[in-house]
């Protein structure tokens, strides 16, 4: 059997297991590629001095689930232009995760007050916002996981403003669609007084409240400018609407109008008897109260009642939720109510006697309710809408561009968004195509081995240990599909006179003769490549030799005989033996088997065997037929050597074979 | 293009097929033994030195071919940004910066607008990519860093094969310098005065008109003082602050001299029409105040009905803002009724005081009659006042646009590759792939066995 060379059999399945190697790997990396994710990070921190309380501007808890709330995506979904028909916002808002983040710092502090039995009560106010997503999900994933928290921040910075800092827009705009409802002249002015009035307060308010520093730019403006824009209007354009309409008598529909204003006195007069009705009652439950608690005794209280520490500012109720304490006393909460009922009662007295006054005027004179009266009003109206409406414009603009001001105020990017890839797929393809490759040397190495085994039995023959005449079957039949090179040498090799030998020697001597041979032949051939010593049929050896010329392989063969003479000089079972070379340059023969029956058919070399004991058995005669043969043989070979060497390229393998015919021909006579 | 981008991938694969030959004939020699087959293939290689260096000059030129035809579809700029805000994430705005911000639709439109392009915005911003010049793989509170330089690119793939990239470019460097300063510059349409509703208000009302410009500018000056106190026009030699003060006095002494001579002289453009609309107002302002004054009568009322013995006060020690004990005092409902009854009384008062301030306007409109000479005294005033606080909103304009110039020096940087630095880039990535292809060919050279006489054979055989 061959022996155990794990290089050999590595190198037998090498381009298997650099194929399935590389197969893996580059399997590998479309498996990992189709499960890739990328997280894209950014760390933001809330700055607002009580964010270390874990409270927002607006005095509620910072939530950061608030980050990845629907609004917020929907928002990101709008600003990036994706469709909800390819992404999911449930998908999304999953791929993001919030994480609070400690420095080393807080930590080794945190750890102190633990250490000295104290609460830590400072919340976290840096946190890591990350986004993973597929491979996949966008083109290049990559840089859409990078854009969507881009986004995410973004919208989120805008959306904290709006809920937690400033809220929505100061003012709202009533007065865009005045003209298409059916309002008399003197009902729009009212309207737009209210409104303007109202956006002049509330805006007066924002801009007490907003930072200085905050001009929009976008429109150029801040609060404190929009809100003298608004004063303006109210003091002049407003004035000038309610005189020209209130001295012109101007209407659409006096008897409407004067029916409305009537309907409005009765309202509040009607009103206000419930109201009278209210406040008896109050004061009933006032009198009631004071006199009850005087008469229990809960009024002679002193300071020992007091509790030196409040209790608790707060309670929680059944259900976890947080209330703050009601420490207003029953006594306060009915004189307050007394007094909202009266100033209700107070205000539609004035709201009548307001009423009253239209009404007067209406019922006087209506000289001056002219068409062109009517259109001048109209004039002023819309001259003051439009005024009104771009400086809402211009307030909303303004409001949302503070809101993202305000918030990126209130949360600042602490560090820019990284991107990191969920699997390191090249170094993971390797590492696959690295096992591969070391499983595909260990199975090599296995089947390699296995197939020697196979081999042994099957193409060895076990007396010689040089393949059998199965193997020569297959390498015939291996080559015989296509046709040789020229440099293809066949050499066959017959050993004489095996039976007789047998006979004398016995079956041993002669086997053991036999590998002798094979050990000579092998130690000649040693040297060369890609060359087959099999054995063909008990005793007839082949040698095929896929890179050798009929020179060369016939210098072996002298060296074969020249090796055989020395054995046979103390051997007592002498060798014999007839060999033919065939080339199949030389013999213009292409075709494995042609060639080999060509070889087969040479006996160019011989050892003849000088055996006494063989001879004396075979006879004299024989024996002297075959020496003279073999001389003649030689002789002839010489000869063939000189003419070959006279006809220089024409020779012809032709002339060998009739020299073998003729040889053949001695033998048998 | 796809002929481009395959031409160029086998530019790339071809040394990489002529390594993994060399290699596969490493592993299919018997001897193992590079020096051997070396050896062996040196007068093979001596034969072919002419055809090597030819196959090396060929695939030069092929490999300069493609780079330089990669440029001329694809264009990359860096754009940094170039304001304070950056480091922080932050718009000069101090909103919050978006990378998408650099490939916005107003920048598409831009872009658009001058090459003229048939195409949409958000077909044209397809083309573009932006990363950020250096991407982290993580963040850390440790190192915090937020990039303020981006790499955008163009291709004219994705259906814009119609457009030169560098043209494109070249205007898309333009489109964002105008995005970032009509967008995040400061606005100065507040000092651009328009003086067209004084053509129509009655004398006092232009001195309310007046007035709330002037303080418009005022604040504007105010602001920028806050912002960039040290900053002096070289222009003009003013300061924001002392733009400011000129305005202030401007207010004090001009419209205040302005005002007294309407008062004095009871001037009016229209008298009677004018007495009507304060009396009107006057009828509206009283309807407010008659409330309010209703509202602080009544909590007066429930601040005298309290019952002194229903709730009893204590003194708390406690310390002040300083840290200076004081004693508070336990609130009661009294504190809140008398809280809403001064600001019921202030707000009342507010009425009552615009009302009295237009009768103070009636009765002396009522005492004066039309002199058309003061009324043209007024114009002249009026006109006066004008010019003054259009000069000052000019200075002030012209000094907020110089500090802009000088402080925001157009917010970003780009920087384009030049024509010579894109033909440099080509030569390069020629030469270095050129450099491996030859490597790859060599070693596929002097590592390739020799013709086999197998295919000799062959050939005699046929």
């Amino acid at each position: 059997m061959k022996k155990f060379d794990i290089m050999g059999y590595i190198r037998q399945f090498q381009f298997l297991i650099i194929f399935i190697s590389a197969a893996a790997g580059v399997l590998g990396y479309a498996v990992l590629k189709s499960r890739q994710t990328y997280t894209s990070s950014a760390i933001i921190r809330y700055a607002n001095d009580d964010a270390v309380s874990g409270l927002a501007p607006d005095g509620s808890e910072i939530d950061t689930t608030e980050i990845y709330s629907s609004s917020v995506i929907s928002e990101v979904f709008s600003q990036l232009g994706i469709s909800y028909s390819g992404y999911n916002i449930d998908d999304m808002r999953s791929g993001v995760a919030v994480d609070a983040l400690r420095s080393e710092e807080k930590i080794a502090l945190d750890e102190a007050t633990i250490a000295n039995g104290e609460e830590i009560t400072e919340k976290p106010v840096e946190y890591r916002v990350a986004f993973t997503v597929k491979n996949g999900m966008a083109p290049n994933t990559e840089d859409f996981a990078r854009q969507f928290l881009d986004e995410l921040l973004n919208s989120y910075i805008s959306f904290y403003g709006e809920e937690h800092i400033n809220s929505s827009v100061p003012a709202v705009n009533d007065i865009s669609k005045i003209n298409s409802g059916s309002y008399d002249y003197l009902e729009k002015a009212e309207i737009l007084r209210s409104s303007i009035s109202s956006a002049n307060d509330e805006i007066k308010k924002r801009a007490d409240g907003a930072n200085e520093e905050f001009r929009s730019s976008a429109t150029g403006y801040n609060f404190s400018d929009l809100q003298k824009e608004f004063l303006l209007l109210k003091n002049i354009d407003v004035w000038d609407l309610y005189a020209y309409i209130l001295d012109n008598h101007i209407t659409d529909a006096k008897d409407v109008l004067l029916a409305k204003y009537q309907n409005r006195i009765d309202e509040y007069t009607l009103t206000n008897e419930n109201s009278a009705q209210q406040i008896a009652y109050v004061e009933g439950v006032i009198d009631a109260y004071v006199t009850m608690m005087r008469e229990s005794g809960n009024t002679d209280i002193t300071y020992e009642y007091i509790l030196s520490d409040v209790d608790s500012y707060w309670y929680t109720s059944e259900t976890g939720e947080v209330f703050d304490a009601d420490q207003t006393v029953e006594y306060d909460t009915l004189l307050s109510k007394y007094a909202n009922l009266q100033t209700d009662y107070d205000e539609a007295l004035v709201e009548v006697a307001y009423c009253q006054y239209i009404l007067d005027v209406y019922n006087g004179s209506d000289s001056g309710n002219t068409e062109e009266a009517r259109l001048q009003a109209q004039e002023m109206i819309d001259s003051l809408v439009d005024k009104a409406n771009n400086l809402f414009e211009i307030m909303e603009v303004t409001n949302d561009e503070y809101n993202e001001y305000i918030g990126a105020q209130n949360i600042q990017l602490v560090s820019g968004i990284a991107v990191d890839e969920g699997i390191p797929i090249g170094r993971y393809a390797l590492l696959i195509a690295l096992a591969f490759g070391i499983v595909g040397c260990l199975g090599a190495i296995i089947l390699g081995r296995l197939i020697d085994i196979f081999e042994y039995y099957v193409y060895v023959d076990h007396k010689l240990n040089i393949p059998n005449r199965a193997a020569c079957d297959r390498l015939l039949a291996k080559h015989g599909r296509t046709l040789v090179k020229g440099e293809f040498v066949c050499m066959s090799v017959r050993i004489d006179n095996l039976r007789d030998k047998n006979r004398i020697y016995g079956v041993e001597a002669v086997d053991g003769m036999i590998s002798q041979l094979v050990k000579i032949m092998q130690g000649v051939f040693s040297g060369e490549r890609d060359c087959f010593i099999g054995v063909n049929s008990p005793g007839q050896l082949l040698v095929f030799a896929e890179a050798m010329t009929g020179e060369r392989a016939r210098a072996y063969c002298e060296e074969i005989i020249k090796a055989v003479e020395v054995y046979n000089e103390n051997a007592g079972c002498k060798l014999a033996f007839a060999a033919g070379i065939a080339e199949a340059r030389e013999e213009s023969v292409y075709q494995i088997k042609d060639l080999m029956l060509k070889a087969m058919r040479k006996t160019s070399y011989s050892v003849s065997d000088k055996d006494d004991a063989l001879n004396g058995y075979m006879g004299h005669g024989s024996a002297a037929a075959a020496s003279e043969s073999k001389a003649q043989a030689e002789e002839n070979n010489s000869a063939s050597e000189n003419k070959k060497s006279a006809l220089g390229s024409n020779y012809s393998g032709s002339d060998i074979s009739k020299q073998l015919d003729e040889l053949k021909k001695a033998l048998k006579d | 293009m796809i002929f481009i981008d395959i031409l160029s991938f086998i530019l790339k694969l071809v040394p990489v097929v002529l390594l993994l030959a060399a290699v596969y004939f490493i592993i299919a020699d018997e001897d193992k033994n590079i020096f051997a087959m070396i050896k062996r293939n040196q007068p093979f290689i001596k034969q072919r030195v002419i055809p090597l260096a030819l196959a090396a000059v060929l695939f030069f030129g092929v490999s300069f071919f493609t780079a330089s035809a990669e440029e001329a579809l694809y264009c990359k700029v860096t754009v940094g940004l170039n304001y304070l805000e950056s480091s922080s994430g932050l718009n000069p705005n101090k909103t919050k910066f978006t990378a998408s911000e650099l490939i916005d639709d107003g920048v598409m439109e831009k872009i658009i607008a001058q090459g003229g392009y048939d195409v949409d915005a958000e077909t044209l911003k397809g083309g573009f990519t932006v990363r950020p010049v250096r991407i982290n793989s993580s963040v850390s509170l440790d190192k915090p860093y937020v990039a303020t330089e981006y790499s955008v690119k163009f291709s004219t793939k994705n259906g814009l094969g119609s457009l030169r990239a560098s043209e494109v470019m070249d205007y898309y460097e333009t489109a964002l310098k105008e995005y970032f300063t009509e967008t995040y510059s400061r606005k100065t349409n507040v000092l651009d005065l328009d003086f067209s509703e004084i053509e129509t208000a009655d004398y006092l009302d232009i001195n309310d008109i007046l007035t709330a410009k002037a303080e418009e500018v005022e604040r504007y000056m105010l602001a920028m003082s806050h912002t960039a106190g040290t900053f002096v026009s070289s222009e003009s030699g003013e300061s924001f602050r002392t733009l400011y003060k000129k305005i202030n006095n401007y207010k004090g002494v001009a419209l205040e001299n302005y005002k007294s001579f309407i008062m004095q002289n009871g001037i009016s453009k229209d008298r009677q029409q004018y007495i009507v609309k304060k009396n009107y107002q006057n009828l509206l302002l009283d309807k407010d105040y008659q409330k309010k004054h209703g509202m602080y009568e009544t909590y007066i009322e429930v601040i005298n009905m309290y019952e002194r013995d229903m709730a009893t006060i204590v003194l708390v020690p406690t310390r002040d803002k300083n840290g200076e004990f004081y004693m508070s005092r336990t609130k009661l409902g009294v504190d809140d009724f008398s809280k809403n009854a001064e600001d019921a009384a202030s707000s009342a008062s507010s009425y009552l005081a615009s009302i009295e301030s237009n009768n103070n306007i009636i009765s002396v409109l009522q005492s004066h009659s039309d002199n058309q000479a003061l009324r043209e005294q007024a114009e002249t005033m009026i006109e006066s006042l004008k010019t003054g606080l259009s000069e000052y909103a000019q200075l002030a304009k012209e000094t907020v646009i110089e500090y802009e110039s000088k402080s925001s020096d157009g917010y970003v940087v780009i920087t384009d590759e030049e024509q010579s630095e894109i033909f440099a880039a080509g030569l390069k990535s020629a030469v270095k792939i050129s450099i491996v292809f030859l490597a790859a060919l060599v070693i596929f050279a002097v590592l390739k066995p020799q013709t086999s006489s197998k295919t000799q054979g062959r050939e005699q055989a046929l």
